[in-house]
């Protein structure tokens, strides 16, 4: 016990993540740069193993800890990867586009490598404060976060699709982007990453809800971080009636998905740092 | 897409997925719908407007970005508040504007009530037309019909390659196959073969709608006849709590601590009394509140007391000679004499952050903060009441009773702690709960439930088969446009979609 304690509580395990998920950030763009399958093949595996180590680092997280490995910002941070991964991961089986890769690793490297930037004392295991010491703290937050790397998935496809559009339009197939989706693909993905996300979002939300109904008083306490959920869940109301019908396809709605994740960001970070309130329990 | 249709019309198709429901339409005859005797809302513009699409897109962008504003400008404070931050022009316009209270504001309820009527409006348009999608879609289609469908694909087959039982039963295992439910129907030479799945999917957005209408009730109820106070309350007090009629008694109060010295949880020992008997009893802390009858106690905080002490330290000297006379503690609200001199002090009232209020010539606590401590001591003079002036902790050079010969310095004290309770009462909550998890469901099914139809029209003409086949899928496109060109691929190969099936499904080759 005393083992997975150390381990739990020490680095090497996160550290281990961080390099394995550069290692497959940078295969995939040698993948994309050389249209090599097997360069493809490695990058997968790679990242396959970071996310076996990601697993690790959080079940050893919360076994050492004694609470949901998913309490500070740090934590966060690493849930977050580990979800995003699993998404593409899933999303790379079901629609073979392994290229996406290289845009969904960029974005959870931008994640780890922010959590590592952290001040040393903000990564460090901590005790709960009294309000987070709830099993809702595991459900609540672990759904709010299965939502972001829904988005954020969404978001990269997003960029993936403006990138190739614009390659298209000045007729050439981009000789990087040319392993990716037709940009119609690409447009349907960037969608249904959304229709993933929106219910976990609602889900995450109203758990949230029931939470602070237990904790605070009140299921809704109009506190910046709800607010801003709220927020980015119009957003996304707004996006989905939007494609509902035929209305907003391609570019557009390329960008909508894009704005949604800003949304996100704020609602994750700027709330945390700009906005005091109930959940200022990053600082 | 059926032509000739208003965008109105393929609006609702697209949502409803009651593609036959225009099918007979000729185009121009617009009016058709509204031909109906009596007074009807449906159909009408006034309700195509409120039940659009781009009405509820409008209200969701402009609800997103005048909630921003409420997340950066505080909200509720007193009006001088914001000329003081944001100064007298801009914080004159944000107290007009009411953005001091923008999720209470006239405009922005009444947004949301629009929002309200845009989902309910949606919901009556166009529920009776989903209900017709689901359970009675058109099946006997025509060719051109399934011409305009997004997808479609005519297939001529030789007649002796069709297994036994004919195409019409070889194309209903292939729907089958892929859990589609099929209807037959035969129409003089034609046979119509339609299979449908994923119908459940259409309740979802309706089941949506109407929930946020239920959570959005659930919320009205609550803010009028609920409601939300925080009081402080000490240890062995007993408060009466007019809004449930019984007393509450504190019979505890303690914090745990982690090793490390930080705060764990903290708790309250709560009896809750009715007519002098316990009825209740609980431990409470945080996340784990009291309820009874519909009222909640919430552990929110705790404290040192801001209006009462245990006791005070109080130093005396001699005006006059400047000597240290000796200091005394004073018990709470209790007369004890000061050695070596005539007089006697009682500490009659404390304040943690004192402040005076002209109007009401009263002294009050600002805070329940330390801010300023002082103490107002009543002085006695062999057994006569001199005064009773205020002292302060930060303040010792204050001292307002000049006809004493004796300087007093309030140099200490202890409060003690208050366990500070919120008292909630929501009669929405279990709507909105209820609300919730509709929304979640609706959500849930609309999101990963995708319904599809496909038409088969069949006819048989000089030992050949021809087959018409026309689908629509809703929301997931390319998902549907992959499984159409799979169903087409398996039509179009009989015997080898034959002997798949017969892999695929024990009891053919069992059968054989």
């Amino acid at each position: 016990m005393s083992v997975i304690n150390t381990i739990g509580s020490s680095f090497l395990l996160y550290n281990t993540v961080v390099a394995l998920y550069l290692v497959a950030g940078i295969l995939y763009f040698l993948f994309l740069i050389s249209h090599k399958k097997e360069m493809g093949q490695m990058a997968s595996t790679v990242t396959f193993s970071g996310w076996v180590v990601n697993t690790a680092a959080l079940v050893g997280r919360g076994l050492a800890d004694h609470h949901a490995p998913w309490s500070n910002l740090y934590e966060t941070l690493f849930l977050f990867s580990w979800a995003s991964i699993l998404g593409y991961m899933i999303m790379e089986m079901k629609y073979k586009v392994r290229v996406a890769g290289a845009f969904v690793m960029t974005l959870v490297l931008f994640a780890v490598g922010a959590a590592k930037l952290l001040p040393y004392r903000y990564q460090m295991v901590e005790p709960l404060n009294p309000a987070l010491n709830s099993y809702w703290l595991k459900i609540h937050v672990f759904t709010m976060f299965m939502s972001y790397a829904a988005f954020g998935i969404s978001a990269s496809l997003a960029v993936i699709y403006l990138l190739k559009k614009r390659s298209e339009s000045r007729g050439t197939t981009g000789w990087i982007l040319k392993e990716f989706p037709n940009t119609d693909s690409l447009d349907d993905m960037t969608y249904k990453a959304v229709m993933v996300g929106f219910p976990l979002l609602t889900l995450g939300v109203i758990f949230g809800a029931m939470w602070a109904y237990e904790a605070w008083g009140g299921y809704w306490s109009w506190d910046p971080k709800e607010t801003w959920s709220l927020i980015t869940w119009f957003v996304y109301a707004a996006y989905l009636h939007a494609r509902m019908t035929r209305g907003l396809r391609g570019a557009p709605s390329a960008w909508f998905s894009i704005g949604g994740f800003v949304s996100v960001v704020f609602l994750y970070w700027g709330v945390s740092f700009i906005i005091p309130g109930l959940h200022a329990y990053a600082a | 897409m059926p032509g000739g249709l208003t965008p109105d019309e393929q609006q609702t198709i697209e949502l409803t997925g009651a593609v036959g429901y225009f099918e007979a339409k000729e185009p121009g005859s617009g009016k058709k719908t509204s031909d109906k005797k009596g007074f009807t809302l449906r159909g009408t513009r006034i309700l195509s407007i409120l039940s659009s699409l781009r009405l509820a897109i409008s209200l969701f962008l402009i609800l997103a970005f005048l909630t921003i504003f409420g997340t950066f400008i505080d909200q509720g404070r007193e009006p001088g508040f914001y000329t003081s931050t944001y100064g007298d022009r801009w914080g004159g316009w944000i107290v007009r504007l009411k953005v001091d209270d923008i999720y209470h504001s006239w405009y922005y309820v009444s947004l949301l009530s629009l929002l309200c009527i845009n989902a309910l409006s949606c919901v009556y348009n166009r529920f009776p037309i989903t209900v017709k999608s689901m359970f009675r879609e058109k099946v006997n289609v025509s060719r051109d019909f399934l011409k305009k469908q997004k997808e479609y694909q005519e297939l001529t087959l030789p007649k002796d390659s069709m297994p036994e039982g004919g195409a019409a039963a070889f194309i209903k295992t292939v729907l089958s196959r892929r859990r589609y439910r099929v209807q037959t129907v035969s129409d003089g030479n034609d046979t119509v073969v339609f299979g449908q799945k994923g119908v459940l999917g259409r309740i979802g957005s309706h089941t949506a709608h109407l929930s946020v209408i239920v959570i959005l009730g659930g919320g009205l109820l609550g803010s009028l006849l609920g409601f939300r106070l925080f009081g402080t309350f000490y240890v062995h007090s007993t408060t009466f709590v007019p809004q449930g009629n019984f007393s509450l008694r504190v019979n505890k109060f303690w914090i745990d601590h982690y090793p490390n010295g930080m705060v764990k949880s903290y708790f309250s020992d709560l009896d809750v009394l009715k007519e002098g008997k316990v009825v209740r009893h609980k431990v409470i802390s945080v996340n784990h509140p009291l309820e009874y009858d519909g009222l909640r106690f919430y552990q929110a905080s705790f404290g040192d007391a801001f209006d009462r002490l245990k006791n005070a330290k109080v130093l005396v000297v001699n005006r006059e000679k400047k000597q240290f006379l000796g200091q005394v503690m004073l018990p709470w609200n209790t007369l004890a004499p000061v050695p070596k001199t005539d007089l006697s002090l009682k500490v009659i009232r404390y304040v943690s952050d004192f402040a005076f209020d002209p109007k009401t010539k009263s002294v009050y606590s600002k805070s329940e903060k330390s801010g300023n401590p002082a103490i107002q001591v009543a002085i006695y003079q062999n057994g006569k009441e001199l005064g009773t002036p205020w002292y302060f902790y930060n303040f010792p050079q204050i001292q307002v009773m000049k006809s004493i010969p004796y300087f007093i310095v309030f140099a200490g004290y202890k409060a003690p702690m208050y366990t500070g309770l919120e008292v909630a009462k929501d009669p929405g909550v279990k709507v909105v709960w209820a609300g919730s998890f509709l929304l979640v469901g609706g959500l849930f099914l609309s999101s990963y439930v995708y319904h599809r139809k496909i038409w088969v029209r069949i006819r048989e003409q000089s030992g050949a088969v021809h087959l018409a086949v026309g689908g629509f899928g809703h929301k997931d496109r390319l998902g549907f446009e992959k499984e159409f060109h799979q169903v087409v691929r398996d039509l179009g190969v009989p015997r080898k979609a034959d002997s798949l099936n017969a892999e695929g499904s024990a009891t053919a080759v069992v059968a054989g």
